[in-house]
């Protein structure tokens, strides 16, 4: 059950992770932890509590993640170096493989669609990929970001409007 | 009586339902181009999620095994035993100092609360650290 339930939530576990942090090599790490830390706590949870257990793990290791970057780079600017975790766009350009049209076209969108997402505050990007790419209802979306259900209206309210003044015209 | 215009029978379309609908209908887009673009991960990424499967499967296993286990509360209590005796032979046996007594005390307390000590995954954070201040210590004891 477990292991059917991983596979369900890996693909977007790790989009989200990579929306957030910018670097596929951490978001991985932070998928794989993620899912650690929910077999160690709650394996023995029925299997509708554990998406959003997941995810409010997932959301948490990000946040601390983003927290240590933030403190490093206070300590490399204090010391007048450059932060070698500086994000790249070409870091998200995916890799251009097999170059079928359909596949251009998919590539493209996603990486406007990826960065527009990327530059949401952070509430709003998770209840963004939460509701529209993992389809958790109002609910289990308010649980697995810790907040009231009135919330998550908002911040997914405000997070489509952002993404519409951006991408209507591309779409 | 003039009769407006409307529809009677249809709620009158308004600048709020369009918008409404405008949103949803964007929504779906970008919900079908993510979950697209997920269904066609790149092959090193799907093998790199299929290890952190197996990993956290692993740790089922193992996991499984002490939690089940209807010994450990027995062995804690006789650990935390052992600790306090231990604690209380080390001490200096002519102490009447009640602050030295519960310091000793206060670490069996700590080690008893069972915390996670997130503050270990820090460590790899602090230690990075500690050598970025012994290396610019070199460069100004050189300048």
């Amino acid at each position: 059950m477990l292991d059917e339930f991983l596979r369900s939530v890996e693909r977007s576990a790790y989009r989200m992770a990579r929306i957030a942090l910018r670097d596929d090599d951490e978001a991985l790490d932070m998928v794989q932890e993620a899912m650690i830390r929910l077999v160690r706590k709650y394996a023995d949870r029925p299997l509708a509590e554990l998406k959003p257990l997941f995810y409010r793990i997932l959301q948490n290791q990000i946040r601390d993640c983003q927290r240590r970057r933030a403190v490093r780079s206070r300590v490399m600017a204090f010391f007048g170096r450059a932060n070698p975790e500086e994000y790249d766009p070409v870091d998200l350009a995916s890799d251009p493989g097999l170059t079928t049209p359909e596949k251009v076209q998919m590539d493209q969108t996603m990486h406007k669609l990826e960065g527009a997402v990327s530059a949401l505050p952070a509430r709003q990007q998770q209840a963004f990929l939460l509701r529209a790419m993992e389809g958790l209802d109002v609910k289990h979306t308010a649980e697995a970001m810790g907040c009231s259900s009135g919330s998550v209206k908002t911040h997914y309210s405000r997070a489509v409007h952002a993404l519409r003044a951006k991408l209507d015209d591309y779409w | 009586m003039i009769i407006g215009d409307h529809d009677w029978g249809r709620k009158p379309v308004t600048k709020s339902t369009d918008r409404k609908n405008g949103d949803q209908a964007f929504a779906d887009k970008a919900s079908k181009a993510l979950q697209q673009a997920n269904e066609h991960l790149d092959a090193a990424t799907l093998s790199r999620l299929n290890q952190a499967r197996q990993a956290a499967l692993t740790e089922l296993g193992s996991s499984h095994t002490v939690a089940g286990s209807r010994w450990l509360p027995m062995g804690a209590l006789a650990a935390s035993v052992l600790v306090a005796t231990v604690l209380w032979l080390g001490r200096d046996p002519g102490t009447t100092d009640t602050n030295q007594i519960a310091e000793q005390f206060e670490d069996l307390d700590i080690l008893l609360s069972g915390e996670e000590f997130e503050l270990y995954d820090e460590l790899e954070f602090f230690s990075w650290l500690g050598s970025e201040l012994d290396m610019l210590d070199d460069e100004q004891g050189q300048g």
